[in-house]
């Protein structure tokens, strides 16, 4: 009988931070819509009442005129062939092109191995709130050496080179999910349960140390424009990292604005997902067109105006580690982080 | 990257003797209309599926993992469940105009299709076996040119005009198929030949 008065503690519950964005501003909502949108048009194409996407995420027909050609797939198939369609390079240009304007948005907004793992880790929060009554994440994850993405990429390059074959396109978790979802054949769907399962202890496994075709996007998109921003009239006034806990990629968000004063983050592997923009509680991070690499160094101020707090902090920050920089925002550190960030 | 194309040379050449062991004894797959011979289709197709989608009779479906690493999402049909109607009533071929990478090349009319061979299996077809059937005759989007009949009524294949397009295999009534789409069969010019039974065997006789 009292079990039903009883009302179930939370004790996250008030944890999770003061300001959660409305629902409708949130990116982590658009992009899953984006994604599933794409992934519904991709299904729907094999009907003949809706030739929007025909195809799969290797290669897609926009209403059956315009291609787009995955760029791996394309320099795959080129080193393979020793040949180069004009299709392929129109379908391949128009998405590097885009991934050299935005970055790899195709991760974030359109992967639908993205989204099959972004809903695994919704899923995997949910459960062990209810279940085990744990809060969210507190920890950054682990950072895997972008490196391995890249070998793995030059694997797959390398083998499409040396035996013709577009192997990446036969084994993509990306592919075999969008062809499992799309044609019907299931068997591939083994590997991406596999990752899911493996995600649910590793979480973003797949897109922060394997994935391939985000190593070339972050590779195509290294000077994009868009980018997450630092509002320099906000950053640094809490120390809450909870941008950084929350990167499905293990980016340290903040890092490079408190030690090399950069404006964006210019980390290659950063996906564009927007989940820092979300959880940030004072609106420091936004996506937004970015110029060339902008810092709010001494020579830069011109370009930038500096807010007060934050010249103190770059002057501050210098004279106190004595010429060697200290990162505020190091686990290891926290001692030096209560310091530098009481002082603000 | 320097590593990574060290591992794939080690791994792809190790792969590759695993597979080649393997597809030895697969049987030929039917590829759709114009693919390019195998190894090469296999270099092409990035396996997008749009041709699947671009098939308006549904022939076409994605191999899933149960062929080997090689072929995996590569398009492919099976004849006696739904044959290749070499896109009857449309102006092109659509599944050749849906490739992206060429991987179907470019044919000028059905009639130079190859997807394979038609073989009959005079064992068991009911025309050589004093039955009165012309199934795969009225099938054949070329009758009389693809299909012949002999003065004993019983049909053979004309190798140079037969685009291996499956409709008379669709078509045959006996439970094991009396006409079969030989992939890797070797067109002999001037009449039909007999073989005993259908896919594979041909494979290995090439080598």
């Amino acid at each position: 009988m009292m079990t039903h008065h009883r009302k179930p503690e939370h004790p996250g519950h008030h944890a999770h931070g003061p300001v959660k964005r409305p629902l409708l501003r949130r990116w982590a909502l658009w992009r899953r819509v984006t994604a599933a949108l794409f992934l519904g048009a991709l299904v729907c194409s094999q009907f003949e009442w809706f030739p929007w996407f025909g195809g799969s995420t290797a290669g897609t027909r926009l209403l059956g005129v315009v291609p787009f050609v995955d760029p791996l797939a394309a320099l795959e198939v080129a080193l393979a062939t020793r040949h180069v369609e004009a299709t392929v390079l129109i379908g391949a240009g128009i998405l590097i092109g885009a991934a050299m304007i935005l970055g790899p948005v195709f991760c974030g907004f359109v992967c639908p191995m993205g989204l099959a793992l972004d809903l695994n880790q919704v899923v995997r929060r949910v459960f062990q709130r209810v279940v085990f009554r744990k809060k969210v994440r507190t920890a950054m994850p682990t950072r895997v050496p972008n490196s391995v993405r890249y070998g793995l990429l030059g694997f797959f390059v390398g083998f499409a080179a040396l035996y013709g074959l577009p192997l990446f396109q036969t084994v993509s978790p990306i592919n075999l999910l969008s062809r499992g979802l799309v044609f019907g054949v299931w068997g591939g769907l083994v590997l991406v349960g596999v990752i899911v399962v493996v995600e649910w202890f590793v979480p973003r496994l797949w897109c922060r140390a394997l994935c391939p075709l985000g190593a070339l996007y972050s590779i195509i998109g290294r000077w994009a424009v868009l980018r997450v921003r630092i509002d320099p009239h906000e950053a640094g006034k809490i120390r809450c990292q909870q941008c950084q806990i929350r990167c499905p990629m293990g980016i340290p968000i903040m890092r490079t604005y408190t030690l090399g004063k950069e404006l964006a983050v210019w980390d290659p592997s950063c996906i564009r997902c927007g989940d820092c923009i979300d959880v940030c509680p004072r609106s420091v991070l936004g996506l937004r067109l970015t110029r060339f690499p902008e810092k709010t160094e001494g020579e830069a101020t011109g370009a930038v105006e500096l807010t007060v707090g934050g010249g103190q902090l770059n002057g501050a920050s210098k004279a106190r580690s004595g010429g060697t920089l200290v990162d505020p925002l190091d686990h290891s550190r926290s001692a030096s982080r209560a310091e530098t960030g009481g002082s603000l | 990257m320097g590593g990574g194309l060290l591992a794939g040379c080690g791994l792809g050449g190790l792969y590759l003797g695993l597979d080649s062991v393997a597809s030895a004894s697969s049987g030929g797959v039917l590829r759709p209309p114009g693919a390019l011979d195998e190894r090469a289709f296999l270099s092409a197709c990035i396996r997008c599926g749009q041709c699947v989608d671009a098939c308006p009779f549904g022939t076409l479906r994605l191999t899933d993992l149960t062929v080997g690493l090689k072929k995996v999402g590569a398009p492919t049909f099976e004849a006696s469940e739904t044959p290749c109607y070499l896109c009857q009533g449309y102006d092109e071929l659509l599944c050749i105009e849906a490739c992206p990478t060429h991987a179907l090349g470019p044919v000028a009319d059905p009639r130079e299709v190859r997807i394979g061979l038609a073989v009959i299996d005079e064992d068991i077809c009911l025309a050589y076996n004093g039955a009165m059937c012309r199934a795969c005759w009225h099938a054949c989007p070329y009758p009389d040119e693809a299909i012949k009949y002999n003065e004993m009524l019983r049909p053979f294949v004309c190798a140079e005009v037969c685009t291996g397009c499956g409709l008379c295999e669709y078509a045959c009534p006996t439970e094991t198929k009396s006409v079969v789409i030989d992939v890797d069969a070797e067109r002999v010019h001037g009449g039909h030949r007999r073989r005993g039974s259908g896919r594979g065997k041909g494979r290995q006789g090439r080598g």
